[in-house]
Formats: C-alpha cells, structure tokens, sequence
C-alpha cells in the first residue's frame, strides 16, 4: 500500500476509534465534556458504528463458507492430496452443503416436522460427536497431566502437579476428617493462588489490549498499514 | 504520531533483516529468490536430484549408516533436526548473511555479498602459505606432494576420459569458487558476523600460523568430512603416525614433519596403481552425481548456499590453502602443524573440550530450548510411518521421537546423501571413489601413506560392511561388531600385509624408532606395525575422560562471539598426538562450523556425518558429545540468533543411547496411553453397574442456607406467573453434558412458577441446542394426564403429581421464546441491549413474540448459563449495569472460580455445574405437588377441601396457595420470606391430614413449647387412633425416608457395632420413634413393629405430619426437637434470620425455622406424590466421583514415573 | 443524551472520567516512550521468553523437513472483544508466516471465527509481500472451521489438519478453551512442536500443559517485539511494563492502607489524611 493510502488507513482508523471511543465512554454527567461530545452526536455515531461492525461480522460467515468450499473443494481434486485428505474434505464440503440446503428448505417450510430436521441434525450428530469429543478433552487433559513431566522435572512441573493433585482431591465427595482438611486447602487454594494468578493474567492481558488498542490508534500498528 | 510510520527506521521494520534478499539481481525469478533467500528450496530442488541416486544407495548405505547411529551417542534431531542437521552448515551460512544483513543498512551488505561471489568467480587464487615463514617448508613438501597429484590427476583422465572433464571441471569450478570462499569468509566480520570471525578476519588471510589455527579452532562440526581422512590417517596409524606423532612429541622440530611428509609421498604412486582403475568410474558418478547436485546450484548461483558448495568441495588444491574451503584450511593447519605443536594443541584441545562443554551446559540446557525433543522423546511413531519405507535407522530416530513421520526420512537422508557421497561413500560403503575423492586431498596435504592407508581402511571397512549387512543383524550388534572388527584378526591381518610391500618396509625402517614410542604414549598395546584406528581411538577415548573445563572455554566461545578456545590442557596434547595425523584434519574444520560461512559445510555437514564426528568424539572425548546447536536457516536470519549454550543443550538432552530399546520406547507410550484410556472410561462407567463402586457421598438434597445457591433457587422460586425470564443459554455442546441439567431443571422451576422463559445466545449452537433442550426434555415431559381441565380450559393437576405440573400445556410463541441468535459476541450483546425490545419483537424463526420488553428491567429475572467465566463477564459488563435486577448464573464447575466474583454485586445468585443441579433438582422432585397455575390470574382449585376444623386459619390455607403476599395476615413477620414458599408442602399435606381424626383433635391442641432436651434421649410414642404417634403426646407422626440409592441397615443399637436386624431398601419410608442423644442414630419402628437403629445421615426427615392441615397446630413441634431428629447433612440453621423479626407467640419461632431449615423436608411419595427422578442421577454422581479418583490416580502415577525417570537421566548425563 | 440503555449512562461519571484518563494517558504513554525507545533503542534488553527463543528453530526445523508450519487464532475474531487479541496474533503469524514463507510447504492458517479469516489472508499477504513474492501467496492456506467459542468441532477439525498436511510446527494462539488439549494430544502423538496460548484462562493451562513453551498472559502481544525487531514494538513492550508498574502501585496502595488500618484501628489512615492534609 502507498503511504498516502497508509495515512489514509490510518487516519481513518484515529478518527473512527477515538469517536467511537469517546461516544461510548463519555455519558451526560461529565458537564462541558458531554456536551460536546453529544453536540457532536457522538454516542448515535458510535452506535451506528457497532452496528456496522454487528453486520459486518454476520457477513464474514459467508466468506468463511465461501471459503470454507473452496479450501476443501481445492484438497478434494488438487493434484498429489492423499486420499485420506481427499475424503475428509469431501465429507466436510458435502455435509457442510447439506445442511446449509436443508437448514433453506426448512426456513422455505419446504420441509416441515417435529422435530425439524436440522434439529435432528444437532442432536443426532453433532451432540454425539462432540459429547464424544468431550470425553477426549478429558482424557487429553489427563494424558497432558500424566505426561507434564515427561520432558523435564521441573519445580513449575512439580508444583502444577501437586496443586492438580491437591485440588482434585479436594473435590471428592468424601467427609473423612482427612478429606475435609484437603477440601478446606482446596478451597483456599482455589479462593486466594488460582484466582490470583488467573486474575493476575488477565490483568495482564488487558493491560497488553490497551497498549495495543492504543497503537492502533496513533498509527503504529502495521496491520492495516501495508 | 503518523511519523512513526512515515520513518519506519531500518530497525524498525522487520523486513529489515531480510531487505537485501531482495536485492538479490533481477534475473532471479521470484520464487527462487524466495529459495535462495533462505536458502532452503534450493537446498530442496538439490535433494531432489540426488534423491534417486540416494534411494538406490540408500539401502546400501543403511547397512552401514546404522552402524555410526549405533554406535555413537550422538544427538538426533527432532522433526526437522535431521533436516536441520543437513542444513547447519548453511544455516550457518545464513547466519552470516543474516548478521550481515541485520545491523547495518542491508542492501549495502548483500550486494556486497553478491560481488564478493562474483569476485570469487574471478578473483586469481590467493596464494598465504609462502607468506607463512613456518611454513615454507611444508608448502615445499606439499609442492611435491602436488606434482606427484598432478601426475595422479593426469593419470585418472588417461583411464576415464568422459568422466575426468567433468572433474576436472568440477575442480575448475571449485576453484573458482573456493575463492569465492576466501572472499566470503573474509568478508563475513565486516558484515557483523561472529566475533570470532570478526578478529579472524581483522588478521590478514596470511597471517602467522597461530591466526590461521585460531580460525580454524572454532569450528568443530565440520569435522565430519574429514572422518575418512582421519580414518585413513588413524587407520594406518603405525606408518602414516609415526612421523606425526614424533611432530608431537615436545622435541618437534620442522625437519621431522618434512620426514613425514617426505616418507608420506612415497606411498602414493603404488597406491594408485592399486585403485585408481576401481575408484575411477564410481568416482565418475560421485561427481556426475556431485555436479549436477551442487555445481549446478552454484552455477544458477539462485541460491547462496549453492555456490558454498564447491567452494567446500575442492580438496584437490594444494596452492592456496588459506584461499581453500576447510580442506584447504586443513592443509595449512598440517603445515602449521608442522611448524607449531602449540596450535596443534590448541586446536586438538578444543575437540574435547567442546564436547565436554556439553556436559557442563546441560544443566542449563536442560531448562531452556527445545523441550520438545524430551517431549517428544516418548511419543510413539507414527503407524503409518513405518508404510513410508523408513529405513530403520530414520525409524529409529523416529522412535527417539526426534524425527517427524516420514518427511525426516527425505529431509534428512536427502540431506546425508550427497554428503555421503563426497565424502563418507568410502566410509560408509566402502566404495573406491569416494576414497579417491576422500584420499585426493589427503594424498595432497598430508603424506600419501594416508592415501594408501584410508584405501586400506575403506577396502577393509567394506569387507565388514559387507559381512554385517550379509547378517543385517541388530544395529547395536553391527555397531558393536564394526568396531571389534576392526580389531578383528582379520583386519589386523590385512593391514599388517598392506605394510609389508617393500617401500613400506623401507618406510617403516626409516620410522620405526619412533613408532614404538609413540605407540607406548598412547598405550596401544598392538604391534608396532599393526595397529587400528579403533585401537588408538579407544585408548584415546579413556584417556581423555576427565577434560571438563571446557565450559567455561565454550561459554567464552559463545558470549565473546566465539572466541579462540583456552590454551592447551596438561593431558590433552599426548592424548591427541596420538590421532595426530587423522585428528587435526577431521575435527578441527568441526568447530569452525559455528558462525563460520556455510558455503564449505553445506557440502560436509549431514546427519550421518554428524552421527560419524559424533562418534570419534564420543571415542575421543568424555562421555558426553559434541554440542552441535541447532540453528536453523530462521535464526541465523534474525538478530537474536538463539543462545548456543541452549541449542546445544538441546542437541545434548537430545542425545539418545541408541540400543535396542527402541521397541520399549515404541511401545511404551502406547500402552499406557491405552491404559489410561481404558482406566478413566472404566472408573466413570462401572458405577452405572456395579453398586460395589458407588462410593462417595451424594450432593446435598438441599442447599446450605444462605448460600448463593440457596439465593438462586429461591429467586426463581419467587417468580409470579407470568412473569418473564431472561434465560441466557451461553454454552456449546463442549459442556452440554454438565450445564444441560442445570438448564432443564431451571426451565422446569421457572414452568412450575407460571413464569415465561425467553432463551437468548450468543453462541449459534448454544441457542439451537437450549431449545431442544427445553421443547424435547422439559415440555415434552409435561404429563397433563395426570390433571383435568377447570371449566376455564386450564389443566387442573391434582396434587401429588411430582415435578411436572406446570398446569397448562407449554407452548412456544405463548409460554416460552426462542429470540434469534446474537451475533458479535460482546459488540452483538451491546447492540442487542441498545434495542432489546426490537430484538424479540420476533423470535428466531422470524415470528412475532408480541412480548412487551423496553429493557432489561422487563424481565422479572435474569438467569446466565454459561461454560467460560468470559461469557459471565460479557453478562455482567454489558448488561447488569443495564437493569436494576442483578443476574442468576448457572456455569460449568471448570468456569466457576472466576466467575465467582461477579457474585459480588452484579450477580445474585449461582449453580455450580452438576453437583449443584442435582441438589436443585433434588429439591423440586421432593417438593410437594402444586397447585395448577393457569396463567397469572386463574386461581385454581382445589380439592379436597380444607377441614371446618380449619376454618380459624382458613385463610391461611386459602392464601398459601396463591402468591405468598396474601399470606400476611397470619404468619405476621416473616411472610415476605421465602419460608411461604417452602412452606408449601405444609398446606398441600392436606388429604393425608383430613383423612386423620385426630386433626380436630390436635386442631385444638394448646401449643406447649417442649424442648427436645427436655424429651428422654429416647422415648416410646403412643399410637394415637389412625396409627400416627404422639411424640411426647403432641400427636405427631415422624415419618422418615432412606436417602441413599442404597438399602440401609437397621441395627439394635446405634452405634455400628451394633447388629444388623433388618435392611431398609432405597427410598422406602420408615416411621423415625427416637433418636440418640447427639441425633446420629435415629430409632425406627419396621413394619413389623420391630424397632432398630438407622444413621441418621442416611435418612431424610420429612416434616411431622401434623393432626391439622393449618400451621399453627405445626408450631407444636419444638425447633430444636425437629432439628435433632434431622440428620446432620440435611438440617440448615436459617433461624438466625427469623429471630430477628418479632414473632406474635414463641411458639411461632421455632416451627418455620425447622420447616426451612429442610426444604427438602417434604412430602415424600409416602404422601402419595409421584415423584420423577432424574435417570441416573445418582449413578453418573458415581460415575464422576469413580473417575476423579482414576484421573487422581493416573495423574499420580505419570508424576512418580516421570520423577524417576528424570532422576534416572540426570544420573546417567 | 445517552439514553438508560449505555454503558456510559450506568456507570458513574467518576469511572468514565477514569476511563478516559486511562486511554489517553495510555495513548500520551505510547506515543512518548515509541519516540524515546526508538532513539535509545539499545537502552532496553527485552527479557528472554522461551517460546520466541524457540520459535525460530522451530519454524526452521518444520522448513527444513518439508513440512508446513500451522498457526491457529483460535475463536479470536474481529469486531468483539477479541479484536486486539486477534490482531496481537496477527503480528505473530505475520511474524511465523515471514519465516515459514521459504519453505515449500505453505504455512497453513485455521481460523473458528469467519471474522478472522480476512485477517489471515491479510496476514498472508503481507509475509509474502514481505517477501517480495506476493503473487504467490497461498490464500486458501487460511482455513475457516466454523467454531464458535469451547467448539470441539474446531479442535477436531484442526486435528485433522494437523494429520492431513503433516504439520511441522503449531502455533496455537488466540482464542482457545480446554478443547486445545485435543489439539496439543494430536500433535503430541505426531511429534509436532507446539507453542500455545489463550487469552482465556481454561485454554491457558491447558496449553502450558500440552506446549513445548507455553506463552503467557500477554506475552503473545510481544511477539512484534521479539521476532519483529520493531522499535515501535520494543515501545509498546516498555508502555505496558510501565502501565504494569502503575497498576501495581495502584493496587499495593490501598493494600497497605488498609492492612495499617487494621493493625492500628484506623490510626493509620488517620495519620495519613493528616499527612496528606485530607479533610
């Protein structure tokens, strides 16, 4: 892209996030400020944007199947595909088409009956296959778990094992004196590290969206840039 | 702000380090220049050509290669690693580029780069050896030692003539090209190579031996193509070290290296009438082969690493030995030889030291880089890996689980090929060409006994081959016998008749004094003529154990930019004369591969020359092996090329003890991947079947009052018919399995109270899968049978119907809306809550809802299920500052904890994946039958009708079964609280108290607070007429019921000790008479009058029936005699909050507590409700508790394995 | 004139206010320090993160054996809350893509969010034009598996991908839940390496368990600084420890007030209203 055509982006990009920004943030109890930013009707602006962005997203759907058809159409007849990619393509293409059809001719009252057949679709199978799939996150997660070690011991490695197993336990229904001591750490556990830590990472991660919000906004990230 | 890009300084963009690639010249197509950039699909398209003469001698040089892999201890690449491992050199070489690229302006530095090839092309020969004062003498020798190769190179076309052009082209081209080489080489420090080569080149390319030897010390990968050299040299140790080794005894003197040389050259002419004729034709395809593989490469010069290739190539240059590539570099390192045994020193002492570098690395290593290769150390192949053909050496790499399915096969052998070819075929296959070209070089720098000595070598090494491919035994047996064998009688034999011709003997007498000597430094204890590489190598290898300063020198060598390796160490120099002759040139170009230009070791460097330097080192060295890091053509691109300490301890952790394990590491992740599996699905199922293994208690049958379960089920509980409920169904069906009862037991509340559900969410699937759920699982199971119509057309259920008495037929559109599907996540929620009343005017099938929604506010609750804590703070940023009411959330046990805050303020309210809808369920299966609610008006009725007795509370009764507000007058403080309605059940017990007589009776009682420690721990009720008992003649009937899926037993005493005389099947009913002091042990009268003990934690208390269905006559009932009649797990205090309020007579306190404090405390089917279970409930409880304990256990077992395991490794390293 | 229904009119002008002190100061903050570290670009080392150190040999090693390199965003998508996620893990497949373009083998991108996918392909683009070879990017390389957020359909069908092209290397970012230890059990079994993380807390111990190197929280939003040698990159590093730091006291002051407070009943705050001349 030229660098007019960057600063155009990018000028575009300042203008839209800061009254976007602006609109949604600033409500009518901030004196001179919202008076101005509604003067501007800035909130209505910011509105009408998210809505552009809601209409937009609904869009890409049909990008994504569009190319979702040719990915796989491209696998299915591309020259040197293994055969197995060759089918597992075909079969993604073809149900992802039936559906889409059927879910048409169902909305067209084509096809009528209780329950419809994209319910049935639904519950037949994809409620099966990912019930099915989520009995293999589970065991994923403990052959992730029982392997954790496997590459190297490590204190991180000991301890992520040891509050596992701590916490794990805690969660057995049992009223043994024992179990409820290892309920109580459980507990604390959960209540005081874990919840730290995990709010400490999303902090984080916040931290790092504004940051990141921000570059946007002055220009500096490339991604709209070239 | 907008400078910021407008600059764009040259650090700033990352195209930076790769802007010189496109300065490459135009006539390179865009794709190559893509390959040449990095330099890899060059490298590709190369092992495409070689790749049929590979598969052909693939087979071959399997037999052999296996054998190195056997037999050294040397690191294997992960996926790629062996690619990699082909690659280094030119990573390597990238590297530089890279570096060079990297700091300063980038398009200045290729170009340079470029002409510097092209300069190469034509630049005259630089020619340092005669600047060399210590040399001269060498270079004299070595003069001759060319004319005689000259004379051997005429001799060659004269037996071949199509094939010699091409070599001699070849040559040419390597010539040309080897300059090119110098150029690069001296040009990389200017471009920000490493430091090392930085100093190196701040030396002029004639600088003192010293120099030139510092420059040759670092690398040490390079190695590799000399092993045939040094074979050769080692080989025939006796004539060929001789003179060598007197070079390095202390007293060297220049006079002994130009005996070496000088006895050296005589061996050549016979040599080469000898093998010449063989080796020429195979020799015609190695360069055929050679030619069109690299020559090609470099003459299309598409692709940097190409033209490195020649420049590696040309060991048949005696002129210009710093100009050469390493092999020329060798040649001035034997001159230097020669002249300085210090710079021997330092060189040979790098070998082990860098490999005992490793050792000391690898703690640190151990931490940082590639984990994988420990990662994937136990993963099993592929299965279908074994269908690609992988030879078993891949395989085994493969096993090791450093080479991907079946690519490394191609990458890495690919790789090797050409390589081997150049160089190892006389290795590796024993064939005469790549003797020839392994030889040449030798026969030109060093003396020709070499030449003669690695014929011998090869000619012998193929004879073993041979014999173990014939046995294609076990790999470590071939490992095992190559090297005994070379030891072998056989061997010896052969050798010590190759040195019995004339000249030989003749050299031999002018040598054989030092022979002796030498032999006894090294303590090989074999003749003074016959002796093997084997043999020296392995005295060397145990004299060298115990060198382990080295990583200090390494990590020198790393953080000052590869420095010139330390000074000698004691031991070091006599343990390395011993492989003088071989040594030198064989491992000193290895450490040069590190930040040197790759253009030379893109032709040496492979696995199966990595595998081969692996093992002289692991012979020479300590026990550990050479680091050989792992860069690859990205970091040698980059800046931040990685920390070398770290590749190489990656390379080190990944050293594999190649034995016959590899079926136990094969299989091992297999089965216990399969016995997991089969244990976690074990655990969860056996419960369903098996009652033996239904341990564990089950959840709670109420909630601990107070809690915010407790809040949530009370929140729905207050819904008014017609009321409108949100219901946010923000869960797939990744967790449909735990938040689906949660779901439909909520809906079945909310239907129970008249309100209607509106199922919103932002997760398509999500939407679908809530509406099956409620149409299929809760409205279908509406059962009107059970009720009639009033004359209005409502279903009147009569009473005792169980849960499913929602009174009316559900139907969608009227009592419950599916509202389309949001799109947008948190932007499609906010939009969504902008206009929430013209986002349900329709439903999801674009039908008008007619509902009445402005905003949030109109919805009488909110209730969020969701699977991930994000869904929750979607909720509770987006919307619950929007309405006055705070949400309800229902989420799956793994989303809790970090959803819990959000109880705090804009959530009121929360279940907890299945434990707590299995109590919530439990609750509404045990509540007493309601009244139909029609609508939001009708009020139904009811029969049968209340007792004349009743007539004092009548309105009590009447208003209990409308909304609780009517209730007020009677039960005065405490109406507005929940109590009302779990006080239900009370009121509702009315056909089974207007069936008793006594409830006149009791309808007059005058209510007498007596105090449960008052009554005797134990004490006999008498029968009133109708059979119920008067507790403390209060005339109430006890009545409880086996909370367990259980049968319980009933004992004589209570206390377990006590003898079991009677077993209580599950759910059964039993009349509670007693209890023990402290309430654990309740006294039951069985239906034939027998009496007996039950735990009281296994047995449910249902309220006291009461002679009167009006509360009052309820109040005789003394709290805390209830209360000790509850076992323990079902009684929740909640009087804390009634006490507060004033109570119109002290005997109003005690009753409501009670009746609150066990919700669960209700009619049982004994009432004559017919209640329905959730199927399985209790079994998939089990189920989970069963699996927790498996995963607990496995968990705890892959911990204790692994610890082992990497103590058992640690020791080992 | 916001109507009831914004987040603006429910929240109390203090919060907005704070809001909006926070941005700009963020937005002044980034602009200052770019400046700065672009001058002083040698002043500031970025600490080592395993993962980046791995990255490059990594990719290469995929390179090397002929096997593509596989970057997932996960469910992140444009236009939600994951936006800046999204683009975060767009740099780093800008970044893997850059590196991964030499090889043969195209880098393959999957993407559960439809909104993500132009992204992607942009992405592509932009490594290729990087390139100098932008004629060949492989747009089909970005791949769209309808998803939806925990969708075990999407972590199904990247197992099949990771069977089907061969990968080499996984760089799983973005979006993920506990379905990403399908993902990483896959690639364990194929000895694929993988560098994983998620902005969701579930799918971030699940991927520090099944990763070669797991990235961390925020990390991934350096990964512009790390492998892109960007100044501007190495800035918004330096912005959000320095952020970090002012959060940090933020909520170690309070901390300490109210810890005084209950040790000294009260006195405490007392002394420092005095001190700080409070009402």
């Amino acid at each position: 892209m030229t660098r007019l055509g960057s600063a155009l982006a990018t000028a575009i990009v300042i203008v839209v996030g800061i009254i976007t920004f602006l609109g949604l943030v600033v409500g009518s109890s901030l004196g001179g400020l919202s008076t101005v930013i509604n003067a501007f009707a800035f909130p209505t602006i910011a509105n009408a944007f998210l809505q552009l962005t809601v209409i937009t997203v609904a869009i890409t759907v049909l990008i994504g199947i569009v190319n979702l058809v040719i990915v796989h159409l491209g696998r299915v007849f591309g020259r040197g595909k293994p055969v197995s990619q060759r089918i597992n393509s075909l079969v993604l293409v073809v149900s992802a088409i039936g559906v889409i059809v059927l879910g048409v001719l169902e909305r067209a009252g084509v096809l009528t009956g209780s329950p419809s057949p994209t319910t049935v679709l639904l519950e037949g199978v994809q409620v099966s296959i990912e019930s099915a799939l989520a009995g293999l996150v589970l065991f994923a997660l403990v052959y992730g778990a029982y392997r954790l070690m496997r590459r190297r011991v490590t204190g991180s490695g000991l301890l992520f094992t040891l509050v596992l197993l701590l916490i794990l336990t805690g969660a057995l229904p049992f009223s043994t004196p024992a179990m409820r001591t290892v309920g109580i750490v459980r507990d604390w556990l959960m209540a005081v590290p874990v919840s730290a830590g995990a709010r400490g990472i999303l902090l984080g991660i916040a931290l790092a969206v504004t940051v990141a919000g921000a570059r946007v906004l002055i220009g500096q990230d490339r991604s709209y840039r070239d | 702000m907008t400078d910021d890009f407008d600059k764009r300084p040259p650090d700033e963009e990352p195209e930076d380090d790769f802007d010189w690639l496109k300065d490459v010249p135009d006539d390179d197509s865009s794709s190559s220049r893509s390959g040449d950039n990095l330099g890899f699909t060059g490298e590709l398209s190369w092992r495409q050509d070689v790749e049929d003469a590979f598969d052909d001698q693939l087979n071959e040089a399997n037999a052999d290669t296996p054998d190195w892999q056997q037999t050294d201890n040397q690191p294997k690449g992960q996926p790629g690693k062996s690619g990699n491992l082909g690659f280094t050199g030119e990573l390597d070489w990238l590297r530089a580029s890279g570096e060079e690229a990297a700091p300063e302006a980038n398009d200045t530095d290729v170009p340079d780069w470029l002409a510097r090839m092209d300069l190469a092309q034509s630049s005259p020969p630089l020619d340092e050896t005669p600047d060399d004062g210590t040399d001269v003498d060498d270079s004299m020798a070595w003069l001759q030692q060319d004319d005689e190769f000259d004379a051997e190179d005429e001799l060659e076309p004269a037996t071949l003539e199509d094939d010699a052009p091409d070599w001699m082209q070849d040559l040419g081209g390597l010539r040309a090209s080897d300059e090119g080489e110098l150029q690069t080489s001296n040009a990389l420090p200017d471009t920000g190579a490493l430091d090392w080569l930085q100093e190196y080149a701040a030396e002029p390319a004639t600088d003192e031996p010293e120099e030139v030897d510092e420059f040759e010390l670092p690398p040490e990968p390079t190695a590799e193509n000399d092993v045939p050299d040094w074979m050769a040299g080692a080989y025939d140790s006796t004539p060929a070290a001789e003179p060598t080794s007197s070079l390095f005894t202390d007293d060297l003197d220049s006079e002994s290296v130009e005996g070496t040389t000088g006895t050296g050259e005589l061996d050549l002419p016979p040599w080469l009438m000898e093998d010449t004729p063989a080796e020429l034709p195979n020799e015609n395809d190695l360069f055929g082969e050679f030619d069109t593989g690299m020559l090609r490469e470099a003459a299309e010069s598409e692709y940097p690493p190409a033209p490195a290739i020649p420049e590696a190539a040309p060991p048949e240059e005696p002129e210009e030995p710093v100009v050469k590539g390493r092999i020329t570099d060798w040649l001035e390192r034997e001159s230097e030889i020669a002249s300085s045994k210090i710079e021997q020193d330092d060189f040979l002492n790098t070998l082990p030291e860098f490999t005992s570098q490793s050792t000391g690395e690898f703690p640190v290593t151990g931490e940082l880089p590639p984990t994988s290769n420990e990662w994937f150390d136990e993963s099993e192949p592929e299965p279908f890996d074994a269908a690609d053909g992988v030879p078993d050496w891949l395989t085994e790499l493969q096993d090791q689980g450093d080479i991907t399915v079946d690519e490394p096969v191609q990458a890495g052998s690919a790789y090797d090929m050409p390589d081997d070819d150049d160089l190892f075929a006389g290795l590796d296959l024993g064939d005469a060409p790549p003797v020839e070209q392994a030889a040449a070089p030798a026969g030109e720098f060093f003396n020709t006994g070499e030449l003669r000595n690695i014929d011998d070598i090869l000619s012998s090494y193929k004879d073993i081959e041979t014999g173990v491919s014939d046995r294609t035994g076990n790999l470590v047996n071939q490992a095992d016998f190559d090297m005994d064998s070379l030891l072998s009688d056989d061997e010896l034999d052969k050798i010590s008749s190759l040195r019995q011709s004339d000249e030989r003997r003749a050299e031999m007498g002018d040598i054989s004094p030092d022979a002796p000597d030498w032999l006894s430094d090294i303590g090989v204890s074999v003749g003074s003529d016959d002796v093997s590489a084997a043999a020296i190598v392995r005295k060397q290898a145990q004299n060298e154990r115990g060198l382990d300063e080295l990583s200090d020198q390494l990590q020198a060598l790393h953080q000052a930019g590869l420095d010139l390796p330390a000074p000698v160490t004691n031991d070091a120099p006599d343990n390395m004369k011993a492989l003088l002759i071989g040594v030198p040139e064989i491992l000193s170009p290895a450490p040069m591969r590190i930040g040197k230009p790759a253009l030379a070791e893109d032709l040496v460097l492979s696995a199966s020359h990595r595998e081969k330097v692996n093992l002289l080192q692991s012979l020479i060295a300590t026990d550990d092996q050479t680091k050989e890091p792992q860069l690859s053509a990205i970091d040698v691109t980059l800046d931040d090329s990685p920390d070398l300490d770290d590749l190489a301890g990656t390379s080190t952790r990944a050293i594999p003890v190649i034995t016959s394990t590899r079926k136990k590491r094969g299989a091992l992740p297999k089965i216990d991947r399969l016995l997991i599996a089969v244990v976690l699905a074990v655990a969860v199922i056996l419960p369903f079947v098996v009652r033996g293994l239904r341990i564990g208690q089950l959840p709670p049958l109420s909630f601990a009052a107070g809690s915010a379960q407790q809040v949530a089920f009370d929140r729905v509980a207050n819904l008014q018919p017609g009321d409108t409920v949100l219901i946010a169904a923000e869960y797939g069906l990744t967790d449909a399995a735990e938040l689906d009862t949660t779901l439909d037991t909520l809906l079945r509340h909310i239907f129970s109270r008249g309100a209607r559900p509106v199922i919103v969410s932002t997760n398509a699937i999500g939407l679908l899968h809530a509406k099956n759920v409620l149409e299929r699982g809760v409205v279908s199971g509406l059962d009107v049978k059970d009720g009639g119509t009033d004359s209005t057309g409502n279903i009147v259920v009569s009473p005792g119907l169980g849960i499913n008495r929602f009174g009316r037929i559900i139907t969608l559109g009227k009592d419950y809306f599916i509202a389309p599907f949001i799109a947008g996540d948190t932007v499609g929620l906010r939009d969504f809550s902008q206009n929430i009343g013209g986002r349900l005017a329709t439903d999801y099938n674009g039908k008008p809802t007619n509902l009445q929604i402005t905003s949030y506010n109109d919805f009488a609750l909110i209730a969020v299920i969701a699977e991930r804590s994000d869904d929750v703070r979607r909720w509770a940023e987006q919307v619950a500052p929007l309405t006055s009411n705070p949400l309800l959330i229902a989420v799956s046990a793994a989303a809790a904890p970090m959803a819990e805050p959000y109880t705090v303020g804009s959530v009121n309210g929360m279940l907890v994946g299945y434990k707590d809808a299995y109590t919530y369920r439990a609750i509404l299966e045990a509540q007493a039958p309601l009244a139909p609610i029609a609508g939001s008006t009708n009020i139904p009725t009811v029969v049968p009708t209340k007792p004349p007795t009743a007539t004092a509370v009548t309105p009590t009764a009447t208003v209990t079964l409308t909304p609780s507000i009517t209730y007020t007058p009677s039960a005065t403080p405490t109406i507005t609280r929940t109590p009302t309605i779990t006080r239900t059940p009370t009121i509702t017990l009315t056909p089974t108290v207007t069936n008793t007589p006594t409830a006149t009776a009791t309808a007059t009682f005058t209510p007498t607070n007596i105090r449960a420690s008052d009554l005797p721990p134990t004490w006999t009720p008498t029968t009133l007429p109708g059979g119920s008992s008067d507790i403390g003649g209060q005339g109430l009937l006890i009545t409880g019921v086996v909370n367990v899926s259980d049968a319980v037993n009933v004992r004589d005493n209570p206390s377990r000790s006590g003898k079991v005389i009677a077993s209580l099947p599950a759910r059964s009913t039993v009349q509670i008479i007693g209890r023990n002091e402290d309430g654990t042990w309740l006294q039951i009268k069985l239906e034939d009058e027998r009496e007996g003990w039950v735990s009281a934690s296994l047995i449910r208390i249902n309220e006291p029936g009461t002679g009167t269905p009006t509360t009052p006559v309820a109040y005789n009932v003394d709290e805390n005699a209830h209360v000790s009649l509850l076992s323990d797990s079902n009684y929740q205090p909640i009087a804390v909050n009634l006490q507060a309020s004033p109570s119109p007579s002290p005997t109003l306190t005690p009753f409501i507590p009670a009746t609150l404090a066990a919700p669960a405390a209700a009619p049982l089917p004994a009432q004559g409700a017919s209640i329905k279970t959730t199927p399985y409930r209790d079994q998939r409880w089990y189920g989970m508790t069963l699996g927790l304990l498996a995963v607990i256990g496995v968990i705890t077992l892959g911990a204790i394995i692994n610890i082992v395991r990497g103590l058992f490794r640690r020791g080992r390293k | 004139m916001q109507s009831i229904g914004t987040w603006a009119g429910n929240v109390d002008s203090t919060t907005q206010l704070l809001t909006i002190v926070i941005f700009f100061l963020t937005l002044v903050i980034t602009i200052i320090v770019t400046q700065f570290v672009r001058r002083r670009r040698s002043l500031y080392t970025l600490r080592e993160i395993a993962a980046f150190q791995r990255l490059p040999s990594m990719i290469g090693e995929a390179i090397e054996s002929n096997h593509p390199v596989h970057v997932s965003l996960g469910n992140a998508g444009l236009g939600g809350e994951s936006t800046l996620v999204s683009l975060a893990n767009a740099e780093l497949m800008y970044q893997v893509t850059r590196r991964a373009v030499i090889g043969t083998a195209a880098p393959i991108f999957t993407v559960g969010n439809s909104s993500a996918l132009s992204l992607a392909q942009d992405t592509l683009r932009r490594a290729y034009a990087s390139r100098g070879i932008v004629s060949s990017a492989p747009y089909s390389s970005a791949r769209w598996y309808p998803g939806g957020g925990h969708s075990l359909a999407f972590a199904a069908a990247l197992t099949a991908t990771l069977v089907d092209d061969k990968v080499g290397a996984n760089i799983l970012g973005g979006s993920f839940g506990t379905e990403l230890a399908l993902v990483g059990y896959a690639a364990s079994r194929r000895n694929q390496s993988i560098i994983a993380t998620s902005d969701q807390v579930e799918g971030q111990a699940v991927a520090w368990v099944i990763s070669d190197e797991a990235l961390i929280g925020e990390e991934v939003f350096t990964a512009g600084a790390y492998l892109g040698e960007s100044s501007s990159q190495v800035a918004g590093v330096v912005v959000q420890d320095a952020l970090r730091l002012l959060l940090i006291i933020a909520i170690l002051i309070p901390t300490v007030i109210a810890l005084g407070d209950t040790f000294l009943s009260g006195r405490f705050g007392a002394a420092l209203q005095r001190l700080l001349g409070g009402g």
